[in-house]
């Protein structure tokens, strides 16, 4: 059918205007393969083991090193502070995935001009992104897990609690995902710094989320702060699921069912508002002619 | 064209857009009003910092106007941007985009996932590219590992995956070499004729490219938009009388330039040398005539009074200007020669 002028808004040019959720299924799928291609595909195996298995050990070593100045450790110190670092493995890597990904499509790749200008939304391609890589994160968080083992930190009788962890890990990840997508919603605005924004979020949710020590050593209104993050619940709930055990204070005295009750309402929460935010972001740049600029950052 | 009424492939009325910048605002695009009619090919010509990037990325929905409002086919680029991208594609020159740890294959069939096509309508579509393009030989070559007319091969590959009603060309020949740049035209004709209606916005600074390729070309500066037309008639406006220049063997001795001025529909006669120089003194060597006539028609009489003078004619051509002296004359400048502004190109 030849083109011309009036047709446009009826007729497509390849079949009729699918819907949403078709569209943003298959962009979500294409950039998830991208995502592997790009972080699976380092030109040297050895360099990737570095990364996923020397840096977290590393990090692990280096926090029961700074533990252990006060005196010993005991293995549930070893073990708390096991399972907040396997875990902030994946919520870093999430977090930070979504403004990485738009910030390497606009600076390093420069390809953030031809997926904008597609009918897919910028928003499946960075939770794809995301998503694998929180999925390698995980590796990692096996990895960090597997040490504990090895210190002796006693798992959870019988085994994981399977159920609990079927519950927890999806809804912890989505969280923090949709945490990371207001975050690059938010750093695609930026035109300087714009790389190390996410990391100084996820520095600061590190040490509020109590990955690796107890709330009560917050101050209190930061222990509001703590309590208001799904991330928090999260690392608590894979706590229960993991080791069998709860934390001091707060964390430990909430029932398993409120816990859960919180994180999927915090989970909600963010999910109701978090696209809406990254959108409006990403229209905010494109405002400010923010969205294609390569900043040379 | 512009009194017609239907829906046109780009319509942009009162289009300004205006970037904060340190040293305070700056304009980039100042009430562009522009009309593209379906199967157009139309080039936005200007120097550095004319606006033209800037109203490429509005129309093709990457950046808000500050003022006006444009549509693509009826379909406005702010509020229906959906629908816009799914019949629009664009290539930029000299970006050197791309996942160079993906193959050429893989990076072609994630944009087709991209556009919304289904994975084997998508992979049929790729592989036609591929074909197409003549690049079956680095099909499974990392981008990395491509030149640069081979990534701007990919680039358009992938720009003609969705089938584009309109195709933006931002400076696409800018940094290939000349067979490159050659196979790029070509690519954008084939493109054009294969479908009646399919439409190109075209930006350049390149001049030969603009009047070889062009339907209409609007020349830009500073956002605002001097003169648009078919490059005859964008030549026209600096050059309303016909000129032509007429080869001789010497002018008969019966026979001034004076004469020749006074004849009837003539303008103007001034004396060449072979170079082009001026050769009105007094034993400079004459070879051509320059005539201005008031139209074509009154050649005919200059050539009969110099046959009938014994003048013997050994050429005759029509001269017009090029679209670098309309350039000139409407900017100011030579396109080399401009400003650079930072207006967010």
């Amino acid at each position: 059918m030849p083109i011309s002028a009036g047709s446009a808004p009826e007729v497509r040019p390849f079949g009729p205007l699918r819907g949403g959720a078709a569209d943003a299924a298959r962009s979500l799928v294409a950039s998830a393969r991208l995502a592997w291609a790009i972080e699976g595909n380092w030109a040297q195996p050895v360099y990737l083991a570095a990364f996923l298995i020397v840096r977290p050990l590393a990090f692990l070593g280096l926090f029961l090193a700074v533990l252990s100045i006060g005196g010993s450790l005991d293995v549930a110190t070893i073990g708390f502070v096991v399972v907040g670092q396997a875990v902030f493995q994946i919520v870093s890597a999430a977090l930070e995935g979504p403004t990485h990904a738009l910030l390497d499509d606009r600076e390093r790749y420069r390809t953030i001009r031809y997926i904008f200008a597609t009918p897919s939304s910028l928003l499946p391609v960075s939770i794809g992104r995301s998503l694998v890589k929180a999925s390698i994160a995980g590796f990692s968080a096996l990895i960090v897990i597997g040490a504990g083992v090895l210190l002796g930190v006693p798992m959870r009788a019988g085994g994981p609690d399977l159920v609990l962890l079927v519950l927890v890990l999806p809804l912890g990840l989505l969280s923090v995902v949709g945490l990371g997508i207001v975050l690059g919603g938010i750093c695609v605005q930026l035109r300087n710094d714009a790389w190390s924004y996410p990391e100084a979020v996820s520095s600061t949710v590190f040490l509020l989320c109590g990955a690796i020590f107890p709330l009560e050593v917050l101050p209190g209104p930061v222990q509001g702060i703590s309590a208001a993050l799904p991330i928090t619940w999260w690392i608590e709930g894979l706590r229960r699921a993991l080791l069998g055990t709860t934390s001091p204070g707060i964390l430990g005295a909430m029932p398993t069912n409120e816990l859960l009750l919180i994180l999927a309402a915090g989970t909600a929460v963010i999910w109701l508002i978090s696209p809406r935010l990254f959108v409006a972001g990403i229209n905010r740049a494109r405002e400010k002619g923010q969205l294609d600029r390569n900043t040379a950052s | 064209m512009s009194g017609s009424t239907s829906p046109a492939a780009v319509q942009a009325t009162g289009i300004g857009r205006v970037f904060d910048a340190k040293g305070g605002p700056v304009t980039a695009l100042d009430g562009i009003d522009l009309r593209i009619e379906p199967g157009e090919l139309f080039g936005v010509l200007g120097p550095n910092g004319a606006g033209k990037s800037t109203l490429i990325k509005i129309l093709s929905t990457l950046l808000l106007p500050s003022t006006g409002s444009a549509s693509i086919f009826g379909l406005d680029v702010v509020t229906e941007t959906a629908r816009v991208r799914r019949i629009m594609n664009l290539v930029a020159g000299g970006d050197f985009s791309g996942y160079g740890l993906l193959t050429v294959r893989e990076q072609l069939a994630m944009f087709a996932q991209f556009y919304g096509l289904p994975y084997r309508e998508g992979m049929a579509k790729v592989d036609a590219q591929i074909a197409s393009f003549g690049i079956e030989e680095i099909r499974d070559r990392k981008i990395s590992a491509l030149s640069t007319g081979q990534r701007q091969k990919l680039n358009f590959a992938r720009s003609f995956l969705n089938d584009p009603w309109i195709l933006f060309l931002d400076e696409p020949t800018i940094g290939l070499d000349v067979s490159a740049a050659r196979d790029v035209r070509d690519r954008v004709r084939a493109f054009q004729a294969e479908q009646p209606g399919r439409t190109v916005l075209l930006t350049t600074h390149y001049m030969a490219e603009a009047d070889e390729m062009c339907d209409r070309i609007a020349i830009v500066d500073h956002g605002r938009i001097l003169a648009q037309g078919t490059p005859t008639e964008l030549k026209r406006m600096v050059q309303k009388d016909a000129l032509f220049v007429v080869g001789i063997d010497a002018l008969p001795a019966s026979m001034s330039l004076d004469s020749l001025r006074a004849l009837p529909g003539v303008i103007s006669v001034a004396a060449r040398d072979a170079d082009g120089s001026d050769a009105s003194g007094v034993g400079s060597p004459m070879r051509r005539l320059a005539i201005g006539l008031k139209e074509d028609g009154a050649l005919g009489g200059v050539i009969s009074t110099l046959a009938a003078g014994g003048a013997h004619l050994q050429e005759i051509s029509k001269s017009e200007p090029t679209l670098e002296e309309v350039f000139v004359q409407l900017v100011g400048r030579g396109i080399s020669e401009s400003d650079e502004v930072s207006d967010g190109e």
